[in-house]
């Protein structure tokens, strides 16, 4: 049987694998509908599938597109040891490309009556599934048919469901296939609890008109499991009907877990499109501490919220996000930040004159061109501002890749990206560390005073709260009403201490230094004494 | 080496071995060294992540603790790890009974676009790991190791790349793997 779901993503096809997994496996409830949208009986009878051989992986892979160049020659002697050692690259590469393995069992499976029965009502809930996902939600809507499919599909899934109890019951000796039969009546069960409440969720989103000329009902459907609300998205204006492809680029980006896309649209304005993962299967340590669900981490969501917090303290040092489809995917369209980030590619030799590469901060200017004292102060303003909305949104992550620089003259921009780590259900406190997954620089030392005045006039569930309504969950919103309080106190210190800046340039601390010496002194908490202390004192900037 | 004749064709069929060469060949990537003795230990933990443990690919402090531990048990673990559109590493973290290495380049962010040097640079430095690995045991071998120390090699682009032989100094480089295969090579 096929696949009923096009366009979905690695991930997604995994959880195919996950039927028979337990029932009450979080994520596979989280995922209700992808493992029942995606499901496929086994190429054999349940029980009996497991000694099927697929064609192996690697003959299913296409051709490398970028050849890896073969290793430097080695003595003999030091390569025959690597070899004895170690499994490497070129050894895996003369095992592997080989034709799959025959099917020792040929495919001659003898089909019960009662796997067939299952095998019907699949594939009927899988034709089903299909037409109903691929309807438009304005054609849904206007056919008034939204209750009509929700019924037609339930009824589908209790077939299925009988049929799975039909088949385990001719085959109740039979562990195996007993199991794998009862996996499929759950997840169907599962898929069948959540399928009403999905449905809803796309026609009751207070914004569907938003979306409803765009999107198919299974589009719509993906957005849900994303946690997209529709507000967020701007199909009108960012759809690729309007994509301007001569000046966009896909694959912006090497990596291939990072498929981004520069996408231009009829605006002109270039703009970053990444997709929505659903879940985050990475282990690194920041996302855990923040207690961020990594089976639901809704990072777009923390980059929407993160913005709604720079508006609210006045800044825009933080870019403008929202979600968008392009390729038939959702994912973040945030406005491309202007210049680069302090991190450049340093290419050295080596000892034997080999050349090297790595990745290393680099100061942003040229030695004949150091900013202007107008300049440096722009610079100070609008790092400080990064550094207090960080502060709120408990972002964990602003190394020095996570913000750009564009000096044009006096005028400086600071633009913060890659905001995904930031509205950890666990960040109540404001004090964060290397130790804990951190790379921000800590608590801010100084306080723009337009920034504090903005601070001081803002209160939490009038002005902050309704800017995360919606993105992120009770925990989430209940641990930043705690920060902002210590945050709000830390500001009210510093101002008690008469470090508040109100002209970057003329302004002088308590004991007299400026404002580029006084962060300077200070151990930690800017991104100044960080990132450009350095370069400042070895320009004679201080 | 019973276990690298076990290691066989069908072994390798589908497991995470397997996954882990494909992924990186497909990238142009040539993917880091894994000891034999470690392969069949190997799991894809997710998407671009292969290790025989659950430990943070990105957590410079949590491998330098372990690889300075004498009693830590050997492992592997690789993959590129990241979020967002230019948090992105290519990491690799090895521990064996001379020599740990941490490695964490910035690879995949949307800075790197295309950039072949980068590459390259991560082609050759998994190339000279296989070299690291072999020189070292034979180092330990001659002595020149102390039992209970191990040859530390940090590439890091983001924290700054040093080598360490045993309890000598660090050596700060961002070449600190030339170096170190310099160190370990005996005079010819």
């Amino acid at each position: 049987m096929s696949q009923t779901v096009p366009a979905q993503s690695d991930a997604a096809s995994q959880s195919v694998g996950r039927v028979g997994a337990d029932a009450d496996d979080l994520q596979a409830k989280r995922d209700w509908c992808r493992i029942v949208l995606k499901v496929q009986l086994p190429a054999a009878p349940p029980g009996r599938g497991a000694s099927a051989q697929p064609p192996a992986r690697a003959a299913l892979r296409q051709p490398p597109a970028l050849p890896v160049a073969p290793p430097p020659p080695r003595p003999t002697q030091l390569q025959h040891v690597i070899n004895e050692r170690l499994m490497t690259f070129a050894d895996l590469q003369n095992q592997i490309g080989h034709a799959p393995h025959k099917n020792k069992l040929g495919g001659a499976w003898k089909m019960s009556s009662k796997y067939k029965a299952v095998e019907r009502e699949m594939g009927e809930l899988d034709q089903d599934v299909t037409t109903a996902a691929s309807a438009t939600l304005s054609a849904i809507a206007s056919a008034g048919s939204q209750q009509q499919i929700q019924d037609d599909l339930s009824d589908k899934i209790d077939k299925l469901i009988d049929a799975a109890k039909a088949y385990r019951k001719k085959h109740a000796n039979d562990a195996g296939k007993r199991g794998a039969a009862d996996a499929l009546a759950a997840d169907a069960t599962r898929y069948q609890q959540g399928l009403r409440d999905q449905i809803d969720a796309v026609f009751q989103d207070p914004a569907f008109a938003n979306v409803k000329d765009h999107l198919t009902l299974e589009q719509a459907m993906s957005a849900k499991r994303l946690g997209i609300n529709f507000a967020d998205c701007r199909l009108n204006d960012f759809n690729d009907t309007k994509l301007d492809a001569s000046k966009s680029q896909a694959g912006f980006g090497a990596g291939k877990m990072n498929t981004v896309a520069k996408l231009v649209h009829a605006d002109g304005v270039p703009r970053i499109f990444k997709p929505e993962p659903l879940t985050d299967g990475g282990t690194a340590k920041a996302p855990k501490v923040m207690g961020i669900d990594l089976n639901a981490p809704h990072y777009g969501n923390r980059n929407i919220a993160s913005r709604a917090v720079a508006d609210a303290l006045g800044t825009d040092v933080l870019p403008k996000t929202q979600y968008a489809m392009h390729n038939g995917q959702f994912g973040m369209l945030m406005d491309m930040a202007p210049g680069e980030s302090l991190v450049k590619k340093v290419t050295a030799l080596s000892p034997k004159g080999q050349p090297y590469t790595y990745k290393s901060k680099v100061k942003p200017w040229k030695d004949d061109s150091p900013p202007s004292p107008k300049a440096r102060a722009s610079l100070h303003s609008q790092l400080n501002q990064l550094e207090w909305c960080d502060l709120i949104t408990g972002q964990m992550d602003r190394q020095p890749e996570n913000y750009m620089l564009d000096f044009q003259g006096d005028q400086v921009k600071v633009t913060g990206i890659d905001n995904d780590l930031a509205f950890g259900k666990n960040s109540k406190g404001i004090d964060y560390t290397a130790n804990d997954g951190s790379t921000s620089p800590g608590r801010p030392q100084l306080i723009d005073k337009a920034t504090l005045d903005r601070l001081k006039g803002l209160d939490f569930d009038r002005d902050v709260k309704p800017g995360l309504t919606g993105l992120l969950t009770q925990e989430e919103i209940d641990a930043s009403r705690q920060r902002f309080a210590l945050v709000l106190r830390h500001a009210q210190d510093l101002e008690s201490k008469g470090l508040v800046v109100d002209d970057w340039q003329t302004w002088r601390a308590p004991d007299g230094k400026n404002a580029s010496q006084y962060l300077a002194d200070q151990k930690g908490g800017s991104l100044f004494e960080r990132d450009f202390k350095k370069y400042f004192e070895d320009d004679n900037l201080m | 080496m019973a276990e690298a004749a076990a290691w066989d064709d069908a072994a390798l069929e589908d497991s995470a071995l397997e996954e882990a060469f494909l992924t990186y060949r497909d990238a142009g990537l040539r993917m880091p060294p894994v000891p034999r003795e470690l392969a069949r230990a190997l799991d894809e933990l997710g998407d671009w992540h292969f290790a025989t443990t659950a430990a943070d690919l990105l957590d410079r402090e949590d491998f330098l603790a372990a690889a300075r531990t004498a009693e830590t048990r050997p492992e592997v673990g690789f993959g590129q790890v990241g979020h967002g559109v230019a948090s992105w590493y290519l990491c690799y973290r090895l521990i064996l009974d001379p020599v740990a290495v941490f490695v964490r380049r910035r690879f995949g962010g949307i800075s790197e676009d295309g950039d072949e040097g980068v590459r390259q640079t991560a082609n050759d430095a998994a190339a000279q790991i296989e070299e690291l690995i072999v020189l070292s045991e034979a180092a330990r071998e001659r002595g020149e190791l102390p039992p209970g120390q191990r040859l530390i090699v940090v590439l890091d682009d983001r924290d700054g790349s040093f080598w360490q032989a045993g309890d000598g100094p660090a050596q700060a480089s961002e070449d600190a793997l030339s170096e170190a295969l310099a160190d370990l090579r005996p005079p010819s």
